[in-house]
């Protein structure tokens, strides 16, 4: 059993590991051995519904939430005030750090190699995948090969005018790669993104800034983590001035965005500086923060200023902003192009439909984000095995986890510009936290080998912690405002959190809480209702997800549909009643319309 | 989708002086527990029981409910009968009361494709079905707001938007906390907004107002040509009204009415003679005319047994521009020539020729009033709303109304304020169709600087 994995990033970092850890022996190529782990943006893991998948990879046994813990200068729970649903970890790391955890992590892994080179080819024969080519010459046999090459396919970097081939910052782009995998047949897009510049420490006035200290106590990722993570720099907020728009606006036609050279599709979430200006003219400041990219590194990311400007611009821009004026530039901001593939050409598994055991994983799937990148890595690794040793699939739905959510959405419905995920695009928004990671998907680590008994039975107890006290929180009642209530109601009260209801209380109710335990807490109790909910909708959906449609439906025969329901459904064609219901736009009285036209049909005709 | 419970009228609106309510599912039994009084605990399976529709312990109507038991009932499920008066008003609010109590509205055809489903019909029988599925789909897709022009579409389109732009605003709030400190955020006057969209809607859904007070139609003729004779038959049609007033009419009189279920407000006037006998009488006519001018629709009745004259023809005038049926009225005695003339006065009329006192030819006039009833719906469909969609459109308020409340600490809650918004967007989708969670998210990319 011999897989290879082409690309050291946090998606071949996951699926290589996992293949391993499960048995496969595992090659994992990188162009640069240096490069393992380069975050090639910003220098955080997690966020908003980011953090979620890092907590998910973590339950399964992934490896990124060990490294965001252990090279973790920086650490923040994100809508912290909000509900436990939405509260996300993030942390700012040291690039080197994080880049040198990894690879001493791979290197020390049984069954996996790290190989320097660059894969020209996948060999393919009869439709199977035989192993790859590298530019070299020689070739590598594998029973399963997973391509996570990140934006090297045809990876072109745009600086004003100069446009050069690159699959990050200088280093060389996949081009035989790119030419390989059109020629197996699949279709490609072409994807957009960009970086900001980054400054000298040593040359900002910080004065000028307000701090962003990290949490106190800061929170870690991790349930291997054993050791105290300690916040060590700080961040700064600074904002763009009046002055900064009218260098931008005199310029644009500098821009290749604007110019029209660059038709890859960028993400709308991520704007260049000179995007946001043109999009909203009324707005005479936009923010930035100002974030380390180490220790011992004076790189600081000036995340919010990316730009495709050419470089004496971006220098213009710098003189603009009061504490910046001086700043000098240590690399340029730039737009990076590159080729990705149509996702809807994988299955569930992220196995190309086509080839055997041909898998795709990260941003060359049209996602964009480390956390999405590793997520799919992990699947597409522990899947990879699986098919080899004949099991069942690993896929994880969507009402179960975020990884659900983001390899299903891009393999039905494929991306029109990089992925992101946002907790928006999940239906069970309210199962799906952070705190219930652990309950939700360690199973499937612990299933697969990729988690150890003895962190898993620890872990359990914790949780078995939670449940009891939510139980105590059923039996023990209080007075409040002239009524007996027990705490179990109190806490459902939007204006009482755990906190609150403690000090209610008199007294402790756990002995030592985490944020985790608190919001597992909370989250049991106020949303117990809408999760009641929410499970019947679950099992409406599956019986949905059931009823498949035939290849060949003719919805013309079906009456009750209006036109413009029946080209949604012609367009889409989806494979059963939940994915059409899923269409934009499309009724229940429409689903309801099919479902009886494929009852009778199925039982008449 | 089949778990659920289902109820609707069986029986058109208007068309029989009884209405039959069927209700088939899991939740059957309970349903009828919980809102009919009188009737013994332990239900005997097909047995019709005389009993009163109960809502928070008010009497609403009598009934006659009939219980049929899993599988020996048309669907296959539980399914119960309920028989109560025709009248829109009732009807209204025993479906209410009905889809109130863990049943939702029947889509159309949804009893036949359960009875085909749980095999209750044959296949012989199925190709049948088929068709009327298909008939009344296409019936229901009529109904679909968007297919419609007009006020209420504009309305739902409005509402369809308030909720996205709520959804956009809240969605904002969860996943760009770092950007959100530029923008401050309001919610509560979107949500205000929305609520009053739907107040709205469902203030104008009583079957519209016209006939929320019943049509009202005069009957108009000169004196002594039968109008208080047709008037009296017409109240006799709706036995709930005994009292009337005979002899000749002074001023006016004025009943409100069913037929047929549905309600009219009719009044009879005095006749119209061409010699003014005195001021009283005076004042009289000028108050008919007054009431012609006001009413929905006019009967006008000319007399077969006198010659046509100049009030008949004045008369005729200031009805011109109404819905009207005329009739000749004792066609019993009627004579020749007369009727010949008054039709060559008449020629572009559709003139019927009656006879109250002999009950000759008086179906013209109900089918008359019916089809006033069916012209109204036909001209004010964009503001009919449906049972199921009102059943919508108040569950949708059900969701909105606590959101103000919560909105006033949307930091701490701005997930389950979300949770409530998701669940509005979702039934304000079942009547639109689907909104996606992309459409939202480009909504957010579009209204606000966000992302860095
Ligand atoms: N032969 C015959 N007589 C009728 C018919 N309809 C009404 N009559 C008679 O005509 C007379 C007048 O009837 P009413 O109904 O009082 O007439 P009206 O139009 O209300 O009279 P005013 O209120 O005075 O204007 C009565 O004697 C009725 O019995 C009919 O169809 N045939
Ligand atoms: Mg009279």
């Amino acid at each position: 059993m011999k897989v290879v994995v082409i690309g050291a990033g946090h998606a071949g970092i996951e699926a290589a590991y996992a293949a391993s850890k499960m048995g496969a022996k595992t090659t994992l190529v990188t162009i640069h051995l240096e490069s393992i782990a380069q975050m090639s943006c910003n220098p955080s893991i997690g966020g908003i519904a980011k953090g979620h998948l890092v907590k998910e990879i973590d339950a399964m046994g992934g490896i990124m939430a060990r490294a965001a813990d252990s090279t973790g200068i920086h650490f923040k729970i994100l809508n912290r005030s909000k509900g436990p649903a939405v509260r996300a970890t993030r942390t700012q790391n040291d690039k080197v750090k994080y880049r040198d955890f990894m690879k001493n992590f791979l290197e020390k892994c049984e069954n996996l190699r790290v190989y320097q080179s660059i894969v020209s080819e996948v060999v393919i024969k009869n439709g199977k995948v035989k192993g790859v080519r590298f530019v070299e010459g020689n070739e590598l046999m594998a029973d399963a090969v997973i391509v996570a090459c990140g934006t090297f396919l045809n990876g072109k970097i745009y600086i004003g005018n100069t446009i050069y081939n690159a699959g990050r910052s200088n280093e060389p782009s996949s081009t035989h790669l790119a030419e390989n995998i059109k020629e197996l047949g699949f279709k490609t897009i072409r994807l957009k993104t960009g970086t900001p510049m980054r400054l000298h420490s040593d040359s900002i006035d910080w004065e000028n800034f307000e701090p962003q200290p990290g949490d106190d106590p800061p929170v870690p990722f991790s349930i291997f983590t054993k050791f105290k993570v300690k916040n060590r720099i700080t961040c700064y907020l600074g904002y763009t001035t009046p002055k900064v728009k009218q260098v931008i606006n005199d310029n644009l036609d500098l821009s290749p965005l604007f110019s029209g050279k660059i038709d890859g599709i960028g993400p709308r979430y991520c704007p260049s500086i000179e995007d946001k200006i043109v999009k909203f003219p009324n707005r005479e400041r936009h923010h930035f923060y100002l974030e380390p990219e180490g220790l011992n590194n004076k790189e600081i990311y000036a995340n919010g200023l990316s730009s495709s400007l050419p470089v004496h611009i971006q220098e213009e821009i710098l003189k603009s902003i009061p504490g910046l004026d001086k700043s000098v530039m240590m690399r340029p901001a730039y737009a990076i192009e590159y080729d990705a593939i149509v996702p809807t050409q994988l299955n569930h598994k992220l196995e190309s439909k086509k080839i055997d055991n041909l898998y795709f994983a990260g941003q060359v799937n049209g996602t964009s984000g480390y956390e999405e990148a590793a997520s799919q890595g992990l699947v597409a690794g522990i899947n990879a095995v699986l098919k080899l040793k004949n099991k069942d699939p690993f896929i994880l739905r969507r009402d179960e986890a975020y990884t659900g959510v983001l390899i299903d959405d891009i393999v039905t419905k494929g991306v029109d510009e990089p992925y992101r995920l946002f907790t928006s695009r999940a239906e069970f928004r309210l199962q799906l936290r952070e705190d219930n990671a652990f309950e939700r998907v360690s199973g499937y680590g612990l299933k697969f080998g990729l988690l150890d008994n003895k962190l898993f039975a620890k872990e359990m107890r914790k949780l078995k912690k939670r449940k009891d006290a939510i139980n105590k929180l059923r039996k023990t009642k209080l007075k409040f405002k002239d009524r007996t209530y027990t705490l179990y109601h109190l806490l459902k009260m939007p204006e009482i959190d755990f906190d609150k209801l403690e000090e209610l209380n008199g007294s402790k109710i756990l002995k030592s809480k985490t944020l985790t335990d608190v919001s597992y807490i909370e989250a049991n109790v106020k949303y117990e209702g809408y999760i009641k909910i929410q499970n019947d909708e679950v099992k409406r959906m599956e019986k949905l997800e059931r009823i498949k449609i035939p290849e060949h439906i003719d919805y013309s025969k079906i009456d009750g549909l209006s036109t413009e329901v029946r080209q949604k459904l012609i367009k889409n064609r989806p494979l059963n009643l939940r994915d059409a219901l899923k269409i934009s736009g499309v009724t229940p009285a429409a689903i309801n319309a099919i479902s009886i036209y494929l009852t009778l049909k199925t039982k008449i005709l | 989708m089949d778990d659920d419970t289902i109820a609707a009228l069986s029986t058109p609106v208007g068309i029989a002086g009884i209405a039959l309510i069927r209700v088939s599912g899991k939740n059957t039994l309970g349903i009828i527990n919980n809102i009919v009084e009188r009737i013994p605990k332990k239900i005997i399976p097909k047995r019709a029981y005389h009993a009163f529709i109960v809502n928070e312990s008010k009497r609403v109507d009598e009934c006659v409910v009939t219980l049929y038991k899993k599988p020996n009932s048309y669907t296959g499920e539980d399914v119960a009968e309920i028989s109560i008066h025709s009248n829109p008003f009732i009807i209204e609010e025993v479906l209410d009361l009905i889809l109130r109590n863990n049943a939702r509205g029947a889509l159309p055809g949804e009893f036949t494709y359960r009875a085909f489903k749980n095999r209750k019909i044959d296949l012989i029988q199925a190709e049948s079905v088929n068709e009327l599925i298909n008939a009344n789909s296409k019936y229901y897709a009529s109904m679909k707001f968007d297919n419609l022009e007009g006020k209420l579409s504009e309305l739902i389109k409005k509402l369809r938007a308030n909720l996205i732009k709520l959804g956009i605003k809240i969605e904002t709030i969860i996943e760009f906390e770092e950007d959100q400190f530029l923008e401050e955020i309001d919610i509560i006057d979107e949500i205000q907004k929305s609520s009053k969209i739907i107040e709205k809607i469902l203030l104008n859904s009583r079957f519209t107002e016209v006939l929320n007070k019943g049509l009202s139609i005069v009957v108009a003729g000169k004196v002594n040509v039968g109008k208080s004779s047709l008037f009296n038959l017409l109240l006799m049609e709706d036995r709930s009204i005994t009292s009337h007033t005979p002899g000749t009419t002074r001023d006016f009189i004025r009943e409100r009415v069913y037929i047929n279920g549905l309600p009219f407000e009719i009044t009879d006037v005095a006749g119209i003679d061409k010699v003014i006998k005195d001021s009283v009488e005076q004042e009289g006519i000028k108050r008919t005319y007054e009431k012609i001018k006001k009413s929905d629709a006019v009967v006008f009745m000319l007399d077969a047994s006198r010659e046509l004259d100049e009030t008949d023809l004045k008369i005729f005038k200031t009805i011109k521009d109404k819905q009207r049926l005329i009739v000749i009225n004792k066609i019993d005695i009627a004579n020749r020539n007369i009727l010949k003339k008054i039709r060559s006065n008449f020629e572009k009329e559709k003139i019927y020729e009656i006879s109250v006192k002999e009950n000759i030819n008086i179906d013209v006039v109900f089918s008359f009033l019916n089809g006033l009833v069916n012209n109204i719906k036909n001209r004010d469909i964009n503001f009919i709303v449906n049972q199921r969609q009102k059943e919508l459109l108040k569950r949708l308020e059900g969701f909105l109304r606590p959101l103000v409340k919560m909105s006033k600490t949307k930091e701490s809650n701005a997930e389950i304020i979300a949770e409530e918004i998701r669940s509005a967007i979702k039934v304000i989708a079942e009547l639109t169709g689907n909104i996606s969670s992309d459409e939202i998210l480009n909504g957010i990319f579009s209204e606000f600087c966000v992302g860095k």
